[in-house]
């Protein structure tokens, strides 16, 4: 492009923004999706807000376990006999690695916010920012999900992510509706032309000055808003996730200034182009990706889950009729643990109880195993297919540089489990350890708990979640970025291949 | 001559009155046939339909596969599940209670149509001793998230995309005669425009049921396939409350477009007028609902709430409530140890502990519920201003996929759990200890405890009226607006 043309280009722009500008319908449509847009950002807020504190309230509930268990080990150790500990039972004992280990432990894994996280909802109102750990099981950590009226999680939230990629496009089209068509409807192309105005300039500079003034009026409103409600914190990293949100936006923004410029080039009326851009946004937006799922839906369907709780219910029978010949095994596997005086088929249930847990897992491998096969095969074939949808991939990205995404939260589970891992591992040593100690010397106290057997004060040296590094990162923005790009230049292109 | 006027004018109102209605049905009719000719020619019509039809047989396809394929294992789940109870072989009748069963919420056909909250619900609880358990197993936990604003199924065709389609093949339905100057060659024709109004209305209702047809199909498909298996006691009055509903919805679209069309200066302004309306009804205002709804009224977090119920069981049983009931029953048994009464303590004592649970959890639970109704309640009242938040309340309480049959759900379940332990606390009561030893329980007791078969209970007619009312009422207004942009339109027309 050169100056003369770039000048016309900036010529036209300004002339019909102008115009543009006069009409009071113009800035009421801005204004409304401005408004609208300040609700969703502070819905965002609001909700990350809510989450981190009920994160820092389940903290709060994990340390003051922690301190009272201390406590109630001390005041145990110091005065077994006392009459508050008098009807204290084993399982319910924080001074008994029986009770501390499976009932009174409290721990919870929490899942970093990001600083962009109120700029997108994503899944993080269904997948929980923080969960429950422990020893046992991951069956806690798996179900705990966050109380919200399903209703609210069915209807889809309104945040920033939703204003952008669904209203936005339609307020954009809105406002690119007429350009190059009105003139065209009034027959002033030609003269345009006579004047010099190319069909390139007359489209570019029509729908670009339009497009851009509404981007750059609506971006600045989201930079002023998120600043002044403190939605993204005022630092480095907030600025961070700002630049990386404005440039998924202007990606975003670039594929329907494309569209709009198809429009504008080919629609001989004003009806004709707004029909056309309502039609473009409805098979953008919800066609093609609902068909989208629907066809991960049906080539990769679930495996049933009530076939997954028959499965756990069948496991579970075996081991309950298999559970002699499992503390055999496990003994046999564990010689170091194997009892001195009590046969394996008479070991407490409690002592066998990190033992069962594994063996669940066992039998249930085979049938996890199915969910992971089919979770990998859906992810890589909705990985392919998203190509096909701009608004799929706008609102990933969206949701994926707020940390609000399914992978990061799988990510996250990941991490959970490898600490529910280490955490087994530790309660098991500890707990065959106390066993065979209380085996050696028995326990005469009411509560079967004595300071040489499963007497337990190490409450301050269990694992605890230290978190993982990725999760803490700023997310890097997908690079599906670019098909937005390349379609918006493909669009420019065949928008400009003049017509006769 | 007076008289002969007067004379003369009744017989000319007689002869207005009797010509009126054939003329009005001739227009309406001349209308409808043209209106119908119109849309099959426009090739941008035959593209809305197409496309519509498309999405209506894909959403009412997988919609179909999902919900068949549900029946079908929570039917096997819910067998398997009873025979694995009834034979459990010999066993303390505690141990039992611990074993539990598993219960899953049955779902109907109608789900087809609207699938509510099923996917963001848990679908099974284990009903065991001393606790209420959580649902679990919630489908959206296993989305990928891309599509969870607009997920394709048939509610949100037939309450978003069917009126948004229509809106695209409609908005022009009188803007264009006006711009096109054909306003006054319609009231040259003599032709009543309300009557010409109400058979482009009925043809673009027709045009909206069309795009409805997949799932009604796919509904009539899952109803025969499962019609002993469904969870109803009104089935008949839910169906009809179902395709009542949406057809009502799709009715007051037609009548609203033709509205506005009839109304708006331009095409283009019709269609933008057209477009707010729709993205405010069923896009915006039944999200804003629910968000306001959660600020109205809050919900605890996941944690608080068990932090607090976990709290609430784990206080010290109340001694001195514990040895006045001890003390009763001793003495209704004239004895003083509880070794020396004829019934078993161990079951009494099991009892007295579910009670005192069933206590915590009926707070508990009960706050949460009664604030999930307080947001319900708040959310139906959007109803008044949105028309899609009104459908959306019939057609998922007709399913039985809303908020309020799910709780009833919860409370039945947890009612077979509580029968269950009282069963087995009372064979545990009715047989002490025999030289020391349990009484093991077999078959016979586990067939006392019957199937958990639940059946949503029938709506009152009561409850039908407060969810019709809001729809009946913006039908009304609509109607009102529809007669009045005829009557403009007819003057317009006329000058």
């Amino acid at each position: 492009m050169n100056a003369g043309t770039l000048h016309s280009t900036l010529v036209i722009a300004r002339y019909d923004l102008q115009g543009l500008l006069r009409e009071r319908g113009t800035w009421v449509l801005l204004l409304s999706l401005i408004g609208v847009a300040w609700f969703a950002i502070w819905q965002g807020d609001q909700h990350q807000r809510t989450q981190v504190a009920a994160a820092a309230t389940a903290k709060v509930q994990a340390d003051t376990a922690t301190q009272n268990a201390v406590a109630v080990a001390q005041a145990f150790f110091a005065d077994p006999d006392a009459p508050k500990f008098r009807d204290l039972r084993a399982f319910r004992n924080p001074a008994d690695i029986r009770g501390y280990a499976f009932r009174e432990r409290v721990e919870f894994a929490i899942k970093p916010s990001l600083a962009g996280g109120a700029l997108a909802i994503g899944q993080s109102d269904v997948l929980p920012s923080y969960v429950r750990v422990q020893a046992e099981s991951m069956d806690s950590a798996k179900n705990g999900n966050e109380i919200e009226h399903p209703l609210r999680l069915a209807a889809g939230r309104l945040d920033l992510s939703f204003v952008v990629v669904y209203l936005w496009p339609l307020v954009l089209l809105s406002f690119t509706a007429s350009a190059v068509v009105a003139e065209r409807e009034d027959r002033r192309v030609l003269t345009l032309r006579l004047q010099g105005v190319t069909h390139g300039v007359h489209v570019v500079g029509q729908v670009a000055g339009r497009g851009l003034f509404a981007a750059c009026t609506f971006a600045v409103s989201v930079i002023a808003c998120t600043s002044l409600m403190g939605a993204v914190p005022g630092n480095a990293l907030g600025a961070v996730a700002l630049g990386q949100w404005l440039l998924v936006f202007a990606a975003y923004t670039a594929f329907w200034l494309g569209i709009a410029m198809l429009i504008a080039s080919r629609a001989s009326q004003r009806g004709s182009a707004l029909f056309a851009g309502f039609g473009v946004w409805l098979a953008t937006v919800i066609v093609v990706p609902a068909l989208l799922t629907a066809a991960v839906d049906t080539v990769v369907p679930w495996p049933s889950r009530e076939g997954y709780q028959l499965a756990v219910r069948d496991a579970v029978d075996r081991i309950n009729a298999d559970r002699v010949a499992m503390a055999e095994r496990f003994y046999d596997q564990h010689p170091e643990w194997r009892p001195k005086i009590t046969a394996p088929a008479k070991v407490s249930p409690a002592v066998l109880r990190l033992t069962r847990a594994i063996e669940l897992e066992r039998g249930m491998a085979s049938v996890e195993a199915q969910f992971d096969a089919a979770r990998e095969q859906r992810r890589a074939l909705h990985a392919r297919l998203r190509l096909a949808s701009p608004a799929t991939i706008a609102h990933e990205a969206f949701t994926v540089i707020a940390g609000n995404d399914a992978a990061r939260h799988a990510q996250f589970m990941a991490s959970v489990r490898g600490h529910q891992l280490a955490l087994r591992a530790y309660f098991q040593t500890r707990l065959q350890q106390s066993a065979l100690a209380d085996e050696q010397s028995p326990c005469k106290h009411v509560t079967g708990t004595c300071a040489s057997g499963f007497g337990f004060t190490g409450h301050l040296s269990v694992p605890r979640y230290a978190g993982h590094a990725a999760l803490q990162e700023v997310p890097a923005i997908p690079p599906t970025l670019f098909v937005l790009v390349l379609l918006a230049a493909l669009s420019v292109f065949v928008a400009l291949i003049r017509r006769k | 001559v007076n008289s002969k006027v007067t004379t003369s004018t009744h017989s000319h109102r007689r002869l207005d009155a009797a010509t009126a209605k054939p003329l009005w049905l001739t227009a309406f009719v001349a209308a409808l046939t043209a209106e119908a000719f119109r849309y099959w020619r426009d090739s941008r019509a035959r593209w809305v339909l197409a496309l519509g039809m498309v999405l209506g047989v894909v959403s009412a396809w997988t919609t179909t596969i999902e919900v068949q394929h549900t029946m079908r294992e929570r039917a096997v789940a819910m067998q398997a599940e009873h025979s694995r109870w009834l034979q459990q072989g010999k066993k303390y009748a505690h141990s039992a209670a611990h074993y539990g069963v598993y219960v899953w919420k049955p779902v109907s056909a109608l789900s087809v149509i609207h699938p509510g909250i099923e996917r963001y619900v848990g679908s099974t609880v284990w009903l065991e001793a001393h606790k209420q358990n959580e649902f679990i197993h919630r489908p959206a936990n296993d989305a990928e998230g891309a599509t969870r604003q607009m997920p394709l199924s048939t509610a949100l065709l037939l309450h978003v995309l069917a009126p948004l389609a229509m809106v695209l093949l409609g908005f022009e339905v009188f803007a264009a005669d006006r711009e096109k100057g054909r306003l006054r060659a319609l009231r040259m024709s003599g032709a009543p425009m309300a009557a010409i109004g109400a058979g482009r209305v009925v043809v673009l209702w027709l045009l909206g049921l069309l795009l409805a047809l997949p799932a009604v199909i796919a509904l009539v498909i899952v109803a025969l396939a499962t019609s002993d298996a469904q969870p109803f006691e009104d089935a008949a009055m839910r169906s009809s409350a179902m395709l009542i509903v949406n057809a009502v919805y799709l009715a007051l679209w037609a009548l609203v477009i033709t509205t506005v069309s009839a109304i708006a200066k331009t095409g283009r302004m019709s269609l933008a007028l057209l477009m707010a309306l729709w993205l405010l009804w069923c896009v915006i205002l039944p999200r804003t609902a629910v968000e306001l709804a959660d600020e109205s009224q809050p919900l605890p977090s996941a944690q608080v709430f068990r932090e607090k119920l976990a709290n609430a069981l784990g206080e010290p049983h109340d001694p001195v409530e514990e040895a006045r009931v001890k003390a009763a029953i001793l003495a209704q048994y004239g004895v003083s140890d509880v070794k020396d009464m004829p019934v078993n303590w161990a079951g009494i004592n099991l009892q007295r502990g579910e009670d005192r649970g069933d206590k915590v959890f009926d707070a508990h639970y009960g706050a949460l519920f009664a604030a999930f109704t307080a947001q319900s309640q708040f959310i139906a009242r959007a109803a008044w201003l949105s028309p899609t938040v009104a459908v959306a309340g019939v057609a998922s309480a007709a399913a039985a996929s809303d908020m309020e049959h799910h709780i009833h759900f919860t409370q039945a379940a947890e009612a077979h759990r509580r029968m269950i332990q009282r069963k087995m606390n009372d064979y545990i009561t009715a047989n002490p200890e025999r030289n020391g030893q349990r009484v093991d329980a077999d078959a016979a007791l586990w067939r006392a405890i019957p199937r958990f078969d639940y059946r949503f209970a029938a709506l009152p007619a009561a409850k039908w009226w407060a969810l019709f009312l809001p729809l009946l009422a913006s039908m009304a207004v609509a109607g009102a607006s529809f007669v009045w942009a005829m009557r403009h339109l007819q003057r317009e027309s006329a000058a």
